[in-house]
């Protein structure tokens, strides 16, 4: 009984030393650590290299802090800083989506309110109206990098070989993708699986049938909003014929984002509509199809209120910082730096638009994502994607009508009472 | 070893670390569990006491995409049982029965098992996809084009394409439970059934079967716990797709959770499992009682 009691003794002191050395050790590392978490893990993310250069600009200009940087899959990421946040373990500085998304943070009191902690002089480097999705009760909660929006990408080299027109009606675009169709080749790049990527087509052919008021109204749940409008009805029917045209893949339902860009990407599918960081992959130096894309504003519907010049988009994602953090100012100062300096690698690489007044020689910009700009730059308005101005629970509702309807389990009258639902 | 068990403070605190551990990593969380599926709670603010109403939206609403889940979980535990076993058991049997190489099949049919799901999901990932997947591929070739099918993208197709990786991966573990249950089994008893002129089959059916009978209780209550409870590879390869066909309760409370910020409800649905498994275990031992030999 001794020596049992005496090699109990033994192994509970060797575990207190081992556990207390390890505890000391975390302690002093933390003071000079900041923890940085954002998506774009996978080398064909588009902000992937310039977010790199601008985490190694702020190492070099801050060498007395320690980055802990962790990038994840856009989809499995929600998962992971939602359960961080809840678990008050998150990061200092992440990235997050603005809107509803951030929304439910801000009520929880997780993120810091940023504008508490710089000064006017830095915050007026922001360019107007981007703070719009990310400020709430007159506070700012988080910084924008980049003003994104959705356009339809078109190869022109595959249009030019079929003799097609690029479409700016709902009509000739039918056309298009019929003619496509019938010559074998898949008219349009979709990847289901993601979800967001069919509201990515959703949101636009709303944005056209109903037009900005009421799309405004319904994604932000204002008073009178409706989703069985005639204009909303108009949309579900449209996206219906789209689909039953045989416009995506025929396994768009199975296949995930990355997976349907690779025929884009070689070269084999004409159309894609997806966000504008879509032209840094366009244009990257082993792209099939450098040069041979263009980016055109969404078609307008024939007895839709739409406006061909109305954008889906605006600042929506930005990098917050954890009301946890022990280091605030450091971490407002990493985070202020990665939202301007991100803003300014990204738009040089052709990865997003600049949120940040800054001076950057035009002439090394992609032409493909000055034409973007250039299209935008006549925008009537912006709208933030459904599902993302939607909060937690009603934007996976969207996702998953908009993926019913695209696996062909509801009619459009179904479509639009299920949107209903959203607004009880 | 008598002294040992009657020394009561021994027991204590040899069992004690392990309970411990199975108090705060089991029990623990399963009431708290309990308790946050009272509430109304998007995980991150404050909770709402609301009482049973999540197990009544749960159960009742006509939207509940629940029961469809449910009814796909009872499909995975019904092709574990009757299709997986069954599998399990042969092989087992045949290797007992002394085959050339014995201890090379079985290591090779217990390497699925020890391989992670996520591996194995990526991988029947692609044997199953349309354009390049082996299974099409193979199908093409043999010129069977019209049996070529979006395996994991058509509703249709999807639960049982679902249902190969799970049985392919777990028949090694069971195959490998029976295998040593039979070869437990006093061999004299085979030579007394060889003596009175009993064959292979008669044997197996009437000598192995109700010898192995503990153990075949124990793999019947793994496999069915086990594919109640089933995420990993149905996360993988479909997660819950297309539009929830594959849905199992698992996967939907994981989304309900951390997608939907519905903390309450999903941790109803992760009560509903532990009981449903609870409930299946009592049952499984009231239906194969243990033996008194």
């Amino acid at each position: 009984m001794k020596r049992f009691v005496k090699v109990c003794g033994i192994i509970f002191a060797s575990l207190i030393l081992f556990g207390g050395a390890a505890i000391a050790k975390e302690k002093k590392a933390k003071q000079t650590t900041l923890k940085v978490w954002s998506i774009w893990s996978a080398d064909s993310e588009s902000n992937k290299a310039p977010f790199l250069k601008t985490i190694e600009e702020y190492k070099k200009s801050h060498p007395e802090v320690k980055i802990e940087l962790t990038m994840t899959e856009a989809e499995a990421y929600k998962t992971k800083i939602r359960t961080a946040v809840a678990a008050n373990d998150a990061p200092d500085v992440f990235y997050y989506n603005a809107g509803g998304i951030l929304k439910s943070f801000v009520d929880a009191k997780k993120v810091l309110p940023i504008s508490d902690y710089m000064s006017k002089e830095n915050m007026s480097r922001i360019v107007d109206g981007t703070l719009s999705n990310m400020t709430f009760n007159g506070k700012v909660y988080q910084l924008p990098y980049t003003l994104a929006c959705s356009v339809m990408f078109v190869n022109t080299e595959l249009f030019d070989k079929y003799n097609v027109k690029i479409p700016e009606t709902w009509n000739e675009l039918l056309k298009a993708v019929k003619t496509f169709k019938d010559a074998g080749i898949t008219p349009m790049a979709l990847g289901g699986k993601d979800r967001w990527t069919t509201c990515m087509y959703t949101d636009l052919i709303m944005l056209r049938a109903a037009g900005y008021d009421e799309c405004d109204k319904a994604f932000y749940k204002k008073t009178g909003a409706n989703f069985q409008s005639a204009g909303m009805k108009l949309a579900a029917e449209k996206f219906e014929e789209l689909i039953k045209a045989g416009a995506f893949p025929k396994d768009t339902i199975a296949i995930t984002r990355d997976e349907s860009e690779v025929p884009f990407y070689a070269g084999r599918i004409p159309m894609y509509v997806n966000g504008n960081w879509t032209a840094a992959n366009c244009q990257a130096a082993s792209s099939a199809v450098k040069g041979k894309i263009k980016a055109v504003r969404f078609p307008t519907i024939e007895g839709g209120k739409g406006n061909i010049n109305d954008f889906m988009g605006g600042a929506a994602e930005g990098f917050c910082v954890s009301s946890k953090t022990k280091q605030k100012e450091k971490a407002v100062e990493l985070c202020a730096y990665l939202a301007e300096n991100h803003s300014r690698n990204a738009y040089m690489a052709g990865a997003g638009m600049p949120t940040w007044k800054m001076n950057v020689d035009d002439s090394k910009i992609d032409p493909l994502i000055k034409s973007i700009v250039d299209l935008t730059s006549k925008a009537s308005n912006f709208l933030l994607w459904g599902n993302t101005a939607l909060e937690g629970n009603d934007s996976e509702t969207m996702m998953d009508i908009v993926s019913e309807m695209l696996a062909g389990d509801i009619t459009s009258t179904q479509f639009c009472s299920k949107f209903q639902e959203i607004l009880k | 070893m008598d002294k040992i068990f009657s020394n009561k403070k021994a027991v204590c605190v040899f069992i004690l670390p392990a309970l411990i551990l199975f108090i705060a990593i089991v029990f623990i969380p399963v009431f708290m569990s309990g308790y946050y599926s009272l509430l109304d709670w998007d995980g991150i603010g404050k909770g709402k006491f609301i009482g049973l109403q999540n197990y009544k939206e749960l159960f009742f609403s006509k939207n509940s995409s629940f029961w469809p889940a449910a009814r796909n979980s009872f499909l995975y535990a019904a092709v574990s049982i009757f299709i997986q076993l069954p599998i399990s058991l042969l092989l087992a049997l045949v290797l007992a029965n002394g085959v050339k190489f014995e201890g090379f099949y079985r290591c090779v049919f217990f390497i699925p098992v020890i391989i992670s799901s996520v591996v194995i999901g990526q991988l029947w990932m692609k044997i199953y996809n349309t354009d390049y997947g082996l299974l099409n591929t193979i199908l093409r070739k043999m010129g069977l084009d019209n049996c070529c099918r979006m395996w994991l993208g058509d509703k249709n197709t999807v639960l049982g394409a679902t249902f190969v990786p799970m049985l392919w991966q777990y028949t090694g573990y069971h195959m490998l439970l029976m295998y040593g249950a039979i070869k437990g089994i006093s061999p004299e008893i085979y030579e007394a059934a060889k003596i009175d002129g009993s064959g292979s089959v008669k044997t197996a059916f009437k000598i192995t079967i109700p010898l192995i009978r503990p153990m075949l209780r124990v793999c019947l209550t793994f496999s069915l716990i086990g594919s109640l409870k089933i995420f990993d590879l149905v996360y993988v390869l479909t997660n819950g797709g297309p539009a929830g066909a594959s849905e199992v309760p698992a996967t939907l409370m994981y989304k309900t959770i951390f997608l939907r910020n519905r903390y309450g409800l999903g941790s109803a649905m992760a009560v509903f499992i532990v009981i449903e498994c609870l409930l299946f275990t009592v049952a499984i031992q009231k239906i194969f009682p243990k033996d008194d030999e």
